[in-house]
């Protein structure tokens, strides 16, 4: 008799059933100000929010607000709002007031509510909790919409008598069997993901949210006539529970206005900065933002690939799987190197190649100089044309040329390409002989990345995931590979359009700082 | 055709908890149900396209494919495929030069053996199997007759075995044969072991489908109100978790394979299921003339892409096609979120 399996998908069933929805709506007069004081001076500006004199402090600005609406934290938090810009915005008012006068006195107004809000430590989010069940939140969950302050909340959570049984989890948690008698959502439920809400891992829905945020009800059916009725039902069923003082005012903040979509192009410049003209050898690269205030670029070449973890696989086999970047999608995880340089797969296979790395990579070195330089010294279009001519197979686009200039690439799929090339550089007489060592680095290359994978699969059986997917990061140490530290990180966003970037900066962990984008609408 | 009987013994199957075995939950009935329906419909030139968002996508694959399989009636083999199928016996080679491995049934019990050559009995041939290792010259070696009529129960073993077993016991078809017999008569079961075809097509991940059909018990009450065990495998007889000498009810390609192994010989099936979004985003173009459902799960990674996929081909058919016309099967369980529509055979 046996039926693990059964009874927790019946548990899914249950909690999905009796869901209750409850709303704690929560006041802070203070906060409500420094709200729509924020809202206020980025109205006004439209769209000169975008110039890089008001988009630092308003970013600033929005951040702090992001977090005291989203996790149950004191205002005077640590960590929560830069107080050195806060005084730097307070040093250049009159640099602002030069600009627009009534914008000015607008940052200014913010910035000193959420200075008089920095030193309060109210945590009135905390307080409505405590408030909506005097006896206790009991066994429950409570999801933040980031994980960068878990470790902070868990500790406020552990020491409110009324909270301390509760446990943090974030979205990614909610994935695995997870259960409780109460689910409590901070902020908007709309900030979450749809299984979230309508499959929800707990009989009791709370969201505990600020009363002048307004939310857009969700669609109650993924399909056009889809099954799913209009939530008549779950509306009549929800209740709210007045936590503090009533509230007439009904001017509200929309959820989404406390999001800010992401600066992109802001993440780009710092890692590659702003005025940098384009080099023959650039790449094609996605911006990925991840998880902790980091991103990086992927390459966006079909025969790229990223190395990623899926701690939810099915198969052992399937939870390291190397993919085309074009396959990545937020949550999930990639694995990266942090330390060490950016590509552990060519230092993995230079230790493999042995002896013969430095000849072969001598060799490899050797034809590419050769060829930028033809390059350098003509062009693009013209070295194409001159490799169909010396009897280049494939169609020797520009794009091509440039990926086998490319120190991330070996050499072309084709041999009638490389002799071609060999050709045209001046050496046709040893096209065979670098060939064979191409040829001998590609498949070290291959062999680097399966054990590299192995290696990783094997770490993974010994290490516990809990962390990745409460966090969003794990840093993976490998100590045979001389890899240097690995870290995994989730996804949290792509950004839709591809970039020319420095191949040197490819797959390589950047942090950006999270002024700009920690309340990323992601 | 299915008989209401077997429609009402799937609301006496049990899983246990808390020590004790339960009715199965509402939900997983109803999964059952919409198994059993789509079976149930009349043949028609318009496929169905089923999809369910479901809160937890463990078993939902299983108990679809059981309402399916339950409504089907075990099919009777046609005389002409018997009389094929002992045509075919009775021209096996010579067992002095090549001994073939033969699997016997009889009485819910299998036995490995060796082809022993054709007697004639009374004119007609009768082929000889045998099914015990001979000790000595006076015992062992039991050999049994087999004639037309029952050819049926008379197979070569796909599986070659160099010897036979001192005793004659055999082993039961199935350990849970009594779970399956609460569901089959004898003689369904018989025809099941031999004739039985695939006509389902599960498609999803192995390790986990696997652990749903193989490693979970259920147990259903019989008549005295004892419970008999066993496990959805007994009556899904998915192929990849028999042994080749059984013939499956259901065809199990992981989702992860790459392309659809369908082998000489093979009928389409009648009805798909592709467990999981990125499994029907993955499949779903292979199979456009059958019914096919689609399993999707709140958590599933690439739950927008195939919604998207879903309610693309859904507007598609509505520019053609009054949307009324289109629906097919009521909504069914509360808990579920899903569309039904009728959609060109292709």
């Amino acid at each position: 008799m046996n039926n693990p399996q059964f009874k927790t998908a019946a548990l899914s069933y249950e909690t999905a059933a009796a869901a209750e929805r409850l709303t704690i709506p929560v006041n802070h007069e203070l906060l409500k100000a420094f709200s729509f004081s924020v809202r206020q001076l980025s109205n006004h500006l439209g769209e000169a929010a975008e110039d890089e004199l008001w988009r630092t402090p308003l970013a600033l600005l929005k951040r702090y607000r992001f977090f005291m609406v989203s996790a149950p934290v004191p205002f005077d938090l640590a960590g929560l709002v830069d107080r050195s810009g806060l005084n730097t915005i307070s040093r250049n008012l009159q640099m602002y007031s030069d600009v627009d006068r009534s914008a000015a006195a607008l940052l200014s107004q913010a910035a000193d509510l959420a200075a008089r809000l920095n030193v309060l430590s109210d945590n009135p989010l905390l307080t409505a909790l405590a408030l909506a069940f005097p006896k206790g939140v009991g066994d429950a969950l409570l999801l933040l919409n980031r994980s960068h302050l878990v470790p902070a909340v868990e500790n406020i959570l552990k020491k409110h008598p009324k909270t301390s049984v509760a446990a943090v989890v974030t979205q990614n948690q909610l994935k695995g069997d997870i259960y409780a008698d109460r689910l409590v959502l901070v902020g908007a439920a709309s900030w979450f993901p749809s299984f979230v809400v309508q499959a929800p891992r707990a009989k009791q829905l709370v969201i505990l949210r600020y009363k002048w945020i307004h939310e857009q009800r969700r669609e109650q059916s993924f399909f056009i006539d889809g099954w799913a009725q209009s939530d008549a039902t779950a509306i009549e069923n929800s209740k709210e529970v007045q936590a503090e003082v009533s509230w007439s005012d009904d001017v509200g903040i929309h959820e989404s206005e406390l999001l800010s979509p992401i600066d992109w192009a802001r993440i780009h410049a710092t890692a590659i900065g702003n005025n940098r003209t384009h080099d023959i050898e650039d790449i094609s690269a996605r911006l990925v933002m991840l998880e902790g205030d980091f991103a990086v670029f992927v390459e966006e070449d079909s025969g790229a690939s990223v190395l990623t973890i899926n701690p939810d696989a099915d198969e052992k086999q399937e939870r390291v799987v190397r993919m085309p970047p074009s396959l990545l999608k937020p949550e999930m995880f990639i694995i990266l190197r942090s330390t060490g340089g950016s590509d552990y797969i060519v230092t993995m296979a230079d230790k493999l190649l042995g002896s013969t790395a430095a000849s072969c990579r001598g060799q490899q070195q050797d034809w590419k100089d050769r060829l930028r330089t033809l390059v350098l010294d003509s062009s693009l279009l013209e070295v194409s044309v001159k490799l169909l001519d010396a009897g280049s197979t494939s169609r020797a686009y520009e794009t091509n040329v440039r990926n086998w200039i490319s120190s991330r690439n070996i050499r072309p799929h084709s041999y009638e390409d490389f002799s071609a090339i060999m050709r045209i550089i001046g050496i046709p007489d040893k096209a065979e002989e670098y060939w064979r060592s191409m040829e001998h680095i590609a498949r070290h290359h291959q062999r680097a990345g399966q054990q590299i994978r192995r290696l990783l699969l094997r770490k993974l059986r010994s290490m516990d995931l809990t962390n990745l997917r409460r966090l969003g990061r794990l840093d993976i140490a490998l100590p045979d590979a001389d890899a240097g530290t690995l870290t995994a990180f989730r996804v949290m966003a792509i950004e839709p359009i591809t970039r020319l970037i420095p191949a040197g900066h490819l797959n390589h962990p950047f942090h950006y700082g999270g002024a700009y984008a920690a309340d990323a609408a992601v | 055709m299915p008989t209401p009987s077997r429609r009402d013994w799937s609301k006496t199957l049990c899983y246990h908890t808390g020590g004790t075995w339960r009715p199965l939950p509402h939900w997983a009935l109803s999964l059952i149900e919409i198994g059993w329906k789509l079976e149930d419909r009349p043949a028609s030139n318009e496929r169905v396209a089923l999809v369910i968002v479901v809160p937890d996508r463990r078993f939902a694959a299983a108990l679809l494919g059981l309402g399916h399989i339950l409504a089907q009636a075990v099919p009777f083999p046609t005389k002409e495929e018997l009389d094929l199928h002992f045509d075919a016996l009775l021209a096996l080679p010579d067992p002095a030069m090549t001994p073939t491995p033969m699997i016997y049934l009889s009485d819910g019990r299998s036995y490995r053996g060796v082809h022993a050559g054709v007697r004639q009995v009374e004119g007609q041939p009768r082929i000889r199997v045998c099914v015990q290792e001979r000790a000595s010259d006076r015992s062992g070696g039991a050999t049994h007759l087999i004639d037309r009529a029952r050819a049926g129960k008379l197979h070569v073993d796909p599986e070659p075995h160099n010897r036979l077993g001192r005793n004659v016991n055999g082993r039961s078809l199935s350990k849970s044969r009594s779970f399956a017999k609460q569901v089959y008569d004898s003689s369904e079961l018989g025809r099941l072991h031999i004739f039985a075809r695939p006509t389902l097509l599960m498609i999803g991940r192995l390790n986990a489908l696997r652990n749903e059909i193989l490693y979970e018990d259920f147990a259903t009450p019989d008549k005295r109100g004892a419970y008999k065990e066993g496990v959805f495998n007994d009556l899904l007889r998915v192929d990849r978790f028999l042994p080749s000498s059984l013939r499956a009810r259901t065809r199990l390609i992981p989702a992860a394979a790459e392309e659809p192994i369908v082998e000489a010989g093979d009928s389409p099936p009648k009805l798909v299921i592709f467990d999981g979004a990125d499994t029907h985003l993955r499949w779903c173009h292979h199979f456009k003339a059958t019914d096919a459902v689609s399993i999707f799960c709140h958590k599933d990674r690439q739950l927008d892409d195939a919604v998207a996929n879903i309610n693309q081909r859904y507007a598609t058919r509505c520019e053609s096609k009054d949307r009324d016309s289109l629906k097919v099967l009521e909504p069914l369980q509360r808990e579920f979120d899903g569309i039904a529509f009728l959609e060109v055979r292709r």
